[in-house]
């Protein structure tokens, strides 16, 4: 009987409670968002999402896919503060005549934040996922419901995308 | 495009880990402002929307119910006698019983 219960419990579920999965999870929910939405959404956004995270864990029935899916429900978040302003936050204005920062120093960073924020959404979303966050392309596929073909092909363009930025600001000799 | 190469995929790469944007501490005492959220019972928002959704599903129930076949719902004696359930009980029992039930009533 209790090896039936044990099976019938989801894998977010398992492991005790909230706490485990606040832990586990936070960092890569905290990084996501904070990557492809605003950041001074970036609180609310992560509550939101832990509430949905929690909330739907039960429909989570395959642990293999609760790293993808956790990342879903980020994704979702600021898709969902999008449509609520009703509007794709725009790209930051960058000087083009920035000079070339140095790898790993903080203008870099800033340079890269600008970069992403230059691309269109869905372009940013599978280079976060896929390219900071180290998610592989079958688990960005499951995250954002689309093929793995259509993953590859949209990271294609956006590595061009990005680079050409990169590129043309300096960051990339 | 056309143009791309191996050699930009692996600048690329290497732009990419070597500035992946840090990202800001979570704010002290985050886990537990969700872990508050997550106690408080769901606030049900009324609205317009929500408002007109309600009288479509009354005016919706209240069609179905008019539509009702006779037996089903509003049912009259004399509708009774129309319907199949009445029909069924007639063709069941024998009309020499029937026809001294009838002359009985009346």
């Amino acid at each position: 009987m209790s090896g039936h219960a044990e099976r019938s419990r989801s894998p977010a579920e398992g492991a005790d409670d909230f706490d485990l999965l606040y832990a586990r999870y936070h960092r890569l929910v905290r990084s996501v968002l904070y990557k492809i939405a605003r950041p001074d959404q970036l609180d609310d956004l992560v509550q939101e999402a832990f509430l949905k995270i929690w909330r739907g864990r039960e429909s989570v029935t395959d642990p293999r896919k609760l790293t993808s899916w956790v990342c879903r429900v980020a994704v979702n978040a600021a898709r969902d503060a999008w449509r609520a302003e009703r509007h794709v936050p725009p790209p930051s204005p960058l000087d083009e005549r920035m000079p070339a920062p140095p790898g790993g120093s903080p203008e870099a960073r800033e340079l890269l934040q600008h970069g992403l924020a230059s691309l269109s959404v869905s372009h940013r979303e599978v280079i976060v996922l896929h390219c900071l966050e180290g998610i592989s392309v079958d688990e960005v596929a499951e995250a954002l419901e689309i093929s793995a073909g259509t993953v590859k092909s949209r990271l294609h363009y956006a590595r061009i995308a990005l680079y050409e930025f990169l590129e043309r600001n300096g960051g990339i000799p | 495009m056309s143009d791309w190469t191996p050699d930009k995929d692996r600048r690329l790469d290497a732009f990419l880990e070597a500035n992946d944007p840090e990202v800001p501490q979570a704010p002290v005492g985050e886990r537990e402002r969700i872990r508050h959220r997550l106690r408080q019972r769901p606030v049900w928002v009324w609205n317009w929307s929500s408002m007109g959704s309600a009288f479509a599903g009354i005016a919706a129930a209240l069609i179905v119910w008019m539509a009702l076949p006779v037996g089903q719902g509003r049912v009259t004696e004399e509708d009774w006698w129309d319907s199949a359930e009445a029909e069924v009980l007639l063709d069941e029992e024998p009309a020499r019983e029937w026809a001294m039930l009838i002359q009985s009533v009346d």
